[in-house]
């Protein structure tokens, strides 16, 4: 990237235009010579003084100042007598001669005036320009590192390097070890110095900026609320050092505080907001954990308070009811355990599969006989492929798996309705286990979630934790295998799992 | 138990099948007529149609939360509700008591504790116990004569004790908020008075119980607020 210059308005004063100057006074001065009979040597005393204005138009300060000064003594040496001497023969002379001389140096003392105003006023629109796409680029930063970033490309643009620029730390009124942008500027006094200045800006004595003896120079970031860094960079490198550079990198400082400050509390902003959103999940699992947990103990307490009681207990169709309650409270409490220690096995990442044979035909055989109690009247229709394949499972996963999705159907299904399971090969070698309820189902958009740990469809009726469906995606992805949640056309919620089939 | 032939009729509001099943069998057992409802639905029609003397409701209903019901509920009804709900966060219980509940029981809940908060909530609904003297184990309070006697020894209260103390007895039974108190007494909220309140407590204790230290009578429900017991009187 090239650099943009910026700083023109400084006198060119090389060697070049004191050559142009003399050859243009002497080269007209030649040519004037053999006609000076004709015009007469106060024509080319005006000749010689046109040509120091035009040459006003290009040349720098001295190099014009030396041209009016040559062209008084030209024209003293070749055209005025005595010819080809320094001196005056008539006092009319001396004056034409100071009048020249006057003459050429308010001119060129006016033009070059005129010149230096015109740069100002361009430098200046300049410094206007590249403030605001400074400004723009800056504003379009979405992050910290997003904004030193772009503050670096800037800096290197218009001042030839990156900046080295240490940020607050979050958790410390103290500036964050590791810095930004240029690395070479890193080192421990530099660092010193950028502590101590972080720290008089911070407690409310801003200092304005301070050298290292390395040359860099260190200027507090300050927002308007707080200090919220320290930028450092070598001015000394660019030359000139001019005020202006130093005003224009004051600006830049601001822009970047400024952007720095928003990015930080943007940031700060997005954290609080997660933290809450973390802890409102925490809350929640919290909740439902404790509400599971309570409830078959409340049963529990409460059969045992009527079992206590003589008037009810004296009734033997009370007591046995009595236990039948007890009885699915401790099964309810049992399957709520085993879930969280499932999960539990899970996250650990200790879940290690014992890999079998294994017939899906035998294995809804068994669930089927585990659930009997549970059925509460629904009718179970099952359909197996004659010659399904086998799956290579752990079969106890693959159990509690078809356990969950089924408990699951028949939690939020009416009793009565019927539930269908399915297993069938698939063209892709693949064998496909749905389980399939004629409940309400879950609203399309909710089906997505269904499989989150802890997530419960909004309105549905208590009980469960959210794990049980978690535990089911776990298990089955554990086995590398696919499962999915859809509604049917006619209602109901169909589950289907997709495995590798072992021929 | 209520040695009258009148059946109070109470009504479930709870989602577990299993807590309705045994609460009914406590609660039939000792002579009330139970209603049950599953849902906030069926709960607000249950109200309308059976009339119930007491609503025992769960805060976790699937269609509704039982705040809100009671919200409703307490618009044109002031039929005594405790709340039943195994959210034992006090914030949620203040907020049950304020917005209308007469009392809360935690699951899992002692069946005799929970029988001994009907037949309060009850009492108080039908205005049973306004008799001009209160009496609740060795203390005794006679409200015409504003005479406070412990184990039949007269005691002194300031007028801002006894009024705290009428507060109690008037609601006896009842677990009444720190911002109920305050604004009873002070008009103000409690953030105003939470250490006032304290202080008016302990010298009331000091006064009233037998031993202060480990109140009988005026006991701290943590988090939500006190309750005046109700103990058999001494032999």
């Amino acid at each position: 990237m090239s650099r943009t210059r910026i700083w023109k308005y400084s006198s060119r004063s090389d060697f070049s235009e004191y050559l142009i100057a003399f050859l243009a006074i002497v080269l007209t001065a030649g040519i004037c010579f053999p006609l000076s009979h004709f015009i007469g040597i106060f024509s080319v005393g005006l000749i010689l003084l046109m040509v120091v204005a035009v040459l006003a138009l290009f040349l720098g300060r001295w190099p014009l100042m030396f041209a009016a000064i040559l062209n008084v003594l030209v024209w003293d040496y070749f055209f005025q007598k005595p010819l080809f001497s320094i001196g005056i023969m008539q006092i009319e002379d001396l004056f034409a001669n100071i009048a020249d001389l006057l003459v050429a140096i308010v001119s060129v003392i006016l033009i070059t005036r005129i010149r230096k105003s015109k740069t100002i006023l361009q430098n200046s629109q300049e410094r206007l320009i590249i403030l605001n796409n400074f400004l723009e680029s800056m504003n379009n930063a979405k992050s910290i590192a997003e904004a030193v970033q772009i503050a670096g490309e800037n800096l290197k643009k218009y001042f030839g390097q990156e900046a080295i620029i240490y940020i607050k730390d979050k958790n410390s009124n103290s500036l964050f070890s590791a810095p930004y942008g240029n690395s070479d500027f890193h080192n421990a006094n530099g660092i010193a110095i950028a502590q101590s200045l972080f720290i008089k800006s911070s407690t409310g004595r801003p200092g304005d900026s301070e050298k290292s003896t390395d040359g860099i120079t260190y200027f507090p970031l300050l927002d308007p609320r707080e200090a919220i860094g320290v930028i450092g960079i070598n001015l000394e490198t660019y030359t000139p050092p001019g005020e202006d550079k130093i005003l224009l990198f004051k600006s830049f400082i601001t822009i970047i505080a400024s952007t720095l400050g928003r990015e930080i509390s943007i940031e700060k902003a997005m954290e609080k907001e997660l933290l809450d959103h973390s802890e409102k999940l925490f809350q929640a699992v919290l909740n439902s954990v404790s509400h599971e947990l309570r409830t078959p103990i409340a049963i529990i307490s409460a059969a045992v308070g009527n079992l206590n009681d003589a008037r009810t207990s004296s009734e033997p169709e009370k007591r046995r009811q009595i236990c039948v309650e007890l009885e699915s409270a401790s099964n309810r409490l049992n399957t709520l355990v085993e879930n969280i220690l499932d999960m539990s096995r899970i996250e650990s990442g200790l879940l290690k599969l014992n890999l079998q044979y294994c017939d899906i035909a035998d294995l809804v055989g068994l669930v089927v006989k585990d659930l009997k109690g549970e059925l509460h009247g629904r009718k179970l229709n099952i359909s197996i492929d004659e010659n399904l394949s086998l799956i290579k499972a752990d079969i106890s996963l693959i159990r509690q798996v078809l356990v969950n999705i089924l408990r699951n159907a028949m939690m939020y299904t009416p009793s009565g309705t019927g539930i269908e399971i399915t297993a069938s090969n698939n063209p892709a070698g693949m064998v496909s286990l749905s389980v399939r309820d004629y409940g309400p189902g879950v609203p399309d958009e909710n089906l997505e979630h269904l499989f989150e740990k802890f997530y419960r469809v909004p309105g549905s009726r208590s009980g469960g934790t959210g794990l049980g469906l978690a535990i089911v995606r776990a298990f089955v992805e554990a086995h590398k295998g696919f499962i999915r949640a859809s509604n049917e056309p006619d209602g109901g919620l169909r589950i289907t799992m997709i495995f590798k089939a072992e021929k | 138990m209520e040695k009258s032939k009148i059946k109070y009729k109470v009504l479930i509001i709870d989602d577990e099948a299993q807590i309705r099943r045994l609460l009914r069998m406590t609660l039939e057992s000792n002579e009330y007529k139970v209603f049950e409802a599953a849902t906030a639905k069926e709960g607000m029609q249950a109200v309308t149609m059976n009339h119930p003397d007491v609503i025992l409701l769960d805060l976790g209903l699937p269609d509704e939360s039982g705040l809100k019901l009671m919200g409703r509920l307490r618009e044109w009804s002031a039929v005594p509700v405790i709340v039943l709900t195994v959210q034992d966060s006090e914030s949620v219980m203040i907020e049950a008591l304020d917005s209308g509940a007469d009392d809360y029981v935690t699951k899992p809940f002692n069946a005799g504790e929970l029988l001994a908060r009907i037949r309060v909530a009850i009492r108080h609904s039908l205005r049973m116990d306004e008799s001009p003297v209160f009496r609740s184990g060795s203390l005794e309070v006679d409200i015409n004569s504003r005479v406070t006697r412990l184990n039949k020894q007269e005691v002194k209260l300031t007028a801002t004790e006894y009024s705290l103390l009428l507060i109690f007895i008037r609601n006896a039974g009842k677990v009444l908020t720190h911002s109920y108190i305050s604004r009873e007494i002070w008009s103000a909220p409690y953030a105003d008075n939470a250490q006032i309140l304290r202080v008016h407590i302990a010298q009331l204790r000091k006064k009233i119980e037998n031993d202060p230290s480990v109140p009988e009578l005026l006991i701290t429900e943590p988090g939500v607020g006190y309750r005046m017991k109700i103990l058999p009187l001494p032999e």
